[in-house]
């Protein structure tokens, strides 16, 4: 297994700051969890990276400066707190942003140089580095809050009723390139996996 | 094909989508009203943004609807949504239907149990009754209290349809609830900036809800650059003016006719049609008059075609209250 660190705030450096800066605050609230005993860095994911037809085991060892953070993202930290402590923080957000986030992150390890220049809503891929018209490349992204590895296998291959990402990711012909980006909070995992071309 | 504008617009819209869903995340009403906001901004940029590429490829097109709804739904505007989903159903035809179905796979269920939730909220509605042939306003004024309750209860859950508070608007100036009234105009105001009709009314509804000088002052933002603004804002404008000068002191007033008079009359130099060039007529009449140092009389009604109000005054009825109030029945 290979160890890849990565310090939250290089992605000031590595992506669009104006896309990341939303992101960090719920990264620092969802990835260390609830447990007093895996809530310190560096927060390892293992993450089971597939392109090319080839696939490697790595250890994402994901640490943060708060102090540079807070410098970037103001109010940070009163942010953070609330997301973690307060009653009308939406979980399901939170999850989500903190899955761009590590998504960001694995971009920027696993495809060094390329750089998120979008973000779409309603349909996939969310992170889109072009956005040529019938020509689109980006990575699709999924977070869990629990289920492991079995919960991101089940977004990407589906079940009874639920097709799943990578065949409904397979016949977009407006497609041209997209990878998928799956995390899992607890157990912590994650799978970054080319599905096209 | 302009491709590095059209990037740079789709750039700019995930920017507020991506600050927008952080405000959803935050659970805040006053953030996640402010998420409603970004993301009615972001479904604007994403329509405008197809619009550059010459001959889009339909399944670009169905993406950029797609987008669009989505930022309604997740902006909460079941209304605005539903109107962008029926562009989809259209615009879908048109794109293999494999494809299609993949596309919208993830709006879809969104977007369906959005429309359920809000249907189901829509059918407990006793005094409010939303659609065409409906009443937004009750005539009486404990069924508006009733109406009040309701409105509030769907701009609670909704607080991203702007036509919900536009209801709120004109149920709590009705009932004389000035600055909720005003308040309610903001937000639908701020949810929808190009909306003409949101923007004409908050020129009069300034001159009662609030201190003098901030409507001087909301008012102010519009001097000098009425050429060609909307007919109906230009009429409102006026009318505020004449507002403000009535209610001022006497030194400001032939100022504040003056700027109203050249207001009416850049609405009028735009051939509006209907009911807003009746009222901007008689609003022309109206600062004439009082230019002229004459008392104003129903007979400025009858010249600016506004017969139907004219037969219904009392004697007592002031000039300037019927113009008004004609107006606003028009918005």
């Amino acid at each position: 297994m290979t160890s890849l660190p990565y310090s939250l705030e290089q992605l000031f450096v590595d992506q669009d700051p104006d896309l990341v800066a939303d992101t960090i605050a719920p990264v620092l609230a969802w990835v260390p969890g609830r447990s007093k005993k895996k809530r310190s860095p560096p927060y390892v994911f293992p993450l089971e990276h597939t392109a090319a037809g080839h696939t490697t085991a790595h250890a994402l060892e994901l640490t943060w400066d708060r102090a540079k953070l807070a410098q970037r993202v103001p109010g940070l930290v009163a942010h953070v707190r609330r997301l973690r402590s307060a009653r009308s923080a939406q979980r399901e957000h939170v999850t989500e942003l903190a899955a761009y986030g590590l998504s960001f992150v694995a971009i920027s390890l696993l495809m060094p140089g390329r750089r998120v220049m979008t973000y779409n809503r309603g349909m996939a891929p969310d992170l889109l580095f072009d956005t040529t018209p019938n020509e689109l490349r980006g990575v699709e992204t999924a977070g869990r809050a629990t289920g492991g590895r079995r919960a991101l296998t089940l977004i990407r291959d589906g079940s009874a009723g639920d097709p799943g990402k990578r065949p409904q990711l397979l016949v977009r012909t407006d497609i041209a390139e997209v990878s998928l980006s799956l995390w899992c909070g607890s157990a912590r995992t994650g799978i970054m996996e080319q599905v096209k071309p | 094909m302009s491709l590095g504008l059209y990037e740079k617009q789709r750039q700019m819209a995930g920017g507020l989508k991506m600050r927008a869903t952080a405000g959803l995340a935050d659970g805040r009403s006053e953030h996640v009203f402010e998420a409603c906001v970004l993301f009615h901004e972001a479904a604007r940029v994403e329509q405008r943004a197809v619009g550059l590429i010459d001959a889009a490829p339909a399944e670009t097109r169905l993406a950029a609807l797609i987008e669009a709804c989505a930022c309604y739904v997740d902006g909460l505007d079941p209304p605005m949504a539903g109107q962008v989903w029926a562009q989809i159903v259209r615009e879908r035809e048109r794109v293999d239907a494999e494809v299609a179905t993949s596309m919208l796979s993830r709006l879809e269920p969104r977007y369906e149990r959005s429309h359920r939730a809000y249907a189901k909220l829509l059918s407990k509605l006793v005094f409010i009754r939303p659609g065409p042939g409906g009443s937004l306003v009750p005539p009486h004024a404990r069924d508006r209290r009733g109406a009040a309750r309701e409105v509030a209860e769907v701009t609670d859950s909704y607080p991203g349809a702007a036509i919900w508070w536009w209801a709120a608007y004109r149920i709590a100036e009705a009932s004389g609830r000035n600055m909720h009234a005003w308040y309610a105009l903001r937000r639908a105001h701020r949810l929808e900036p190009d909306n003409a009709r949101f923007e004409a009314v908050s020129l009069l509804a300034a001159t009662w809800a609030l201190a003098p000088a901030a409507a001087d002052e909301h008012l102010a933002g519009y001097r000098g650059r009425l050429d060609g603004t909307a007919p109906e804002v230009c009429l409102m404008y006026a009318l505020g003016e004449v507002r403000l000068a009535r209610d001022g002191p006497p030194q400001g007033r032939v100022e504040r006719w003056e700027r109203a008079l050249q207001a009416a009359r850049a609405g009028l130099a735009q051939h509006p049609g209907g009911t807003t060039r009746k009222n901007l007529r008689a609003t022309e009449l109206l600062i004439q008059s009082y230019l002229d140092d004459e008392k104003p009389t129903l007979e400025l009604l009858y010249l600016a075609g506004l017969a139907d109000v004219a037969v219904r005054a009392r004697p007592t009825d002031d000039i300037a209250d019927l113009v008004t109030t004609s107006a606003k029945e028009a918005a």
